[in-house]
């Protein structure tokens, strides 16, 4: 029996999904985070004073959950040192270049042209994806060769492509829909060979009308491939709920998706495929979303590794006007605490909140028990009993009340009318 | 590492933006539903109804505002929560129940007494005082309210009327809910021993009104009633549109859940003690006692359910508790005293609903 009404969170996207993608220029001094994914942290492959050339391998690991980082720019390598790593909340390592402006390419990563692709190996193509650092770019930084590369046993019958970008803002996945959708299709074919050339399942909320127009056109004449324009809401970017969405079955927990016989990838995961395989490109820039109230909506084409600090100067914002930045989406991305943080491979936007529109709109008071939060849980989870279980310090409790199962989707929060951090708390534990 | 100090910024945990619906909000959008439900009690009850209405809104004020001053930091000033507090013990009383002095009902006053004015103005300002005082910012104190303030104020003023009712030898019918007019108004034929068919054990046979026009009083106007059920259309309109203005902030299971069990208990009963279908039926879910009850006191937030399935239980148990106090009790009006019964198992209903979370079930 579950009555739950789906919270509709409104978006606020309407000039931002209009303003094409701006290549934002190289930084003087690129700031490297070694540890940008899920699994094993990288060591550096060069030392202080190497040069090195675009797209050349300086950080990887040996064990298998990684993926390895590359140099945006050709340049000197000036130090190995620590920056903040929005993901961790913490100073990791980071390998800092600076730009000597000689363009220098590396060309390890051989392209393959698309007539090409029916010869090549499933095996190489896996390959080429691991050595191109790519990882979920949709905010799950878990290295994508992983998930391309499901037990042998377990056929793959779908794949989804899920163009979703629910978070309030965002914008960068849409434009990238509308401006690179043949580069899309590209990567949907590279992973329909190494997945077992499973249905395609696109999944994209109605009102990108652009993109879905583009997208329709592109993938006329794709066999076995559904376009599916629904009027998705914020819970349906996560990759389960989505799932129940299309298919009607909710994945067991701790199960994965493939034991569904289902792999979820974003767009921009798959641009970043075709990029490695067809430009042998690797994951070097992204698109990414540049909002605030004191500036233009941009949707920018930024080198991995700029800092925040050199977008905020090139598009002329006050430094002393900003109050936050917010890195990711404002529902679930992470605040840093200095501009001189550089963008990361899941830096899918950034949000400058200035003075006079940060301001705390509720002030926290005691629960009224209006039960929002408990029919806001895409997840069907109890988030007050789970607070206030932490609060007391009962940890047991928050566990049978199943706190592990969270989404982080930040709605209990969202909707709690009386200013209670739900989310804050219940993600504060999980950490 | 720069010459210049970095920018100081604010980190905070996600989400960065909230929703728009706040406690105040909430309780502004109820205000004013409650006073849309006052000006319609005016058609009936003239301006009586409004003089009680503002008498308890400014004793809640002032209570909250006094006790704010006293409690400091445990009691903060909550206007708008005292506000709508005042308005619904306002709605909640019944013109008309015994308003006599308190004196004469401990010397076995009659129960069913015509409203004097006078007397009803102080007997509302007590119970906004006492339901502020006590059941709000005192029980605030525990750390959660277990009963609802306004039904409990209410029955603890009406505690010596209670007592006739509670007694074995009580058969007569007792009202909280308003005047049974046995003898009739020029306006207003009488219909009480209709009202008698509807309520008791016992298969009446109808008075000398037609269901027709009873219906009409019923959904209309009344004179029999609380004063926010005045007239059961402006409830169900006002009380649906406050739903949906705050989108599902409102525990509306319990509405629904109410009505739904209300209709079915009122079936049974007419399947035991016979007498007309419809009504039964009208009587039981329009009378003001029980319509404003289930929209606007059944759904306070704090005293009620957390969980879908504890909200549908606690619905249905207060539909079934009130039909026993007013059929077998002769209680009429209440569902105030079933209110409070069923407050009292929400700490049981909490643990019932925990439902399992996604993929586990």
């Amino acid at each position: 029996m579950n009555f739950n009404l789906v919270v509709k969170i409104k978006e606020k996207k309407e000039i931002a999904r209009k303003t094409p993608i701006e290549v934002f220029p190289d930084p003087e001094t690129a700031v490297i985070l070694t540890f940008q994914h899920v699994g094993a942290e990288n060591a550096p492959l060069i030392s202080v004073g190497d040069n090195v050339s675009i797209g050349q391998k300086i950080a990887d690991s040996k064990e298998k959950i990684t993926a390895p980082v590359h140099s945006p720019i050709s340049g000197k390598v000036t130090r190995i040192d620590k920056a903040y790593n929005p993901r961790y909340g913490d100073y990791t390592r980071a390998i800092f270049i600076e730009n000597d402006r000689k363009k220098r390419k590396d060309k390890t990563l051989k392209p393959i042209s698309e007539s090409e692709l029916k010869d090549v190996s499933v095996v190489s193509l896996i390959k080429t994806v691991r050595e191109a650092g790519i990882i979920g770019l949709g905010g799950a930084c878990f290295p994508t060769h992983i998930k391309l590369s499901p037990p042998s046993d377990q056929p793959i019958k779908h794949l989804v492509v899920n163009a979703q970008e629910s978070d309030i803002y965002s914008t960068s996945d849409e434009r990238l829909i509308i401006e690179k959708t043949s580069n899309i299709l590209k990567g949907v074919k590279v992973m329909r060979k190494v997945l077992g050339d499973p249905e395609v399942v696109i999944a994209i909320k109605h009102n990108k009308i652009e993109a879905v127009e583009k997208l329709k056109e592109e993938f006329s004449g794709e066999p076995n491939t559904r376009i599916v324009a629904r009027p998705f809401s914020y819970q349906h970017g996560d990759a389960g709920i989505l799932q129940k969405e299309l298919f009607g079955w909710e994945v067991p927990a701790g199960k994965r998706s493939y034991e569904m016989g289902v792999v979820v990838h974003n767009v921009a995961t798959i641009n970043a495929v075709a990029n490695a395989v067809f430009e042998g490109e690797p994951l070097i820039s992204r698109v990414t979303t540049f909002r605030g109230d004191m500036v233009e909506p941009k949707n920018l084409l930024v080198k991995i590794g700029t800092p925040i600090g050199n977008i905020l100067d090139h598009f002329n914002v006050d430094p002393d006007d900003v109050r936050k930045v917010v890195l990711g989406g404002v529902m679930m991305g992470n605040a840093i605490p200095t501009t001189e943080t550089p963008v990361t491979k899941n830096t899918s936007g950034i949000f400058v909140f200035s003075k006079s529109q940060y301001k705390i709109v509720k002030r926290r008071t005691v629960c009224m028990r209006c039960s929002k939060c408990i029919s806001a849980c895409p997840v069907y989870l109890h988030p007050i009993l789970i607070f206030k279980a932490i609060e007391k310090g009962d940890l047991e409790k928050a566990e049978r009340l199943y706190l592990h199962d969270c989404l982080r989707c930040g709605l209990c929060s969202y909707v709690c009318p009386t200013g209670i951090p739900l989310a804050e708390t219940i993600c504060g534990e999980i950490k | 590492m720069k010459d210049e100090s970095p920018t100081k910024l604010v980190v905070e945990l996600a989400p960065h933006v909230t929703g728009r619906m706040t406690k105040n909000l909430l309780m502004k959008y109820t205000f004013i539903a409650l006073c849309i439900l006052a000006a319609v009690s005016f058609i009936s009850f003239g301006f009586d109804s409004i003089i009680i209405s503002a008498i308890s809104v400014l004793v809640a004020i002032a209570c909250d505002y006094l006790l704010s001053l006293i409690m400091g930091k445990k009691g903060p000033l909550n206007t708008m929560s005292a506000a709508v507090f005042g308005l619904i013990v306002a709605l909640s009383y019944t013109l008309a129940t015994p308003s006599s002095p308190f004196m004469s009902i401990y010397a076995g006053m009659p129960e069913l007494l015509p409203m004097e004015a006078p007397m009803a103005y102080v007997d509302v300002a007590i119970i906004a005082a006492i339901g502020m005082v006590v059941f709000k910012k005192l029980q605030g104190l525990l750390g959660r309210k277990y009963v609802n303030p306004a039904a409990t104020a209410k029955l603890v003023v009406f505690l010596p009327f209670l007592k006739t009712v509670l007694e074995p030898s009580a058969h007569e019918m007792v009202s909280l809910a308003g005047p049974v007019l046995f003898s009739g108004t020029p306006d207003l034929p009488s219909f009480g021993s209709l009202v008698q068919s509807c309520l008791a054990n016992v298969g009446y046979a109808t008075g000398s009104v037609s269901p027709a026009d009873f219906f009409k009083t019923l959904i209309l106007l009344k004179y029999h009633t609380w004063i926010g059920g005045a007239s059961s259309i402006a409830v169900i309109v006002v009380g649906l549109g406050l739903f949906v203005l705050c989108r599902g902030y409102i525990k509306w299971r319990i509405t629904l859940a109410y009505l739904v069990t209300t209709v079915v208990m009122a079936l049974i009963m007419t399947g035991i003690y016979g007498g007309d279908v419809s009504l039964r039926v009208g009587f039981a879910l329009f009378i003001g006692s029980s319509i404003f009850l289930a929209f606007f006191m059944a759904t306070d937030p704090a005293t009620t359910p957390l969980t879908s399935l504890g909200q549908i239980i606690f619905g249905s148990g207060l539909a079934i508790v009130t039909m026993i106090i007013q059929v077998y009790m002769g209680f009429f009006g209440g569902s105030i005293l079933a209110l409070v019964i069923m407050n009292l198992t929400v700490p049981l209903l909490d643990q019932v609903g925990v439902h399992k979370p996604f993929g586990r079930r």
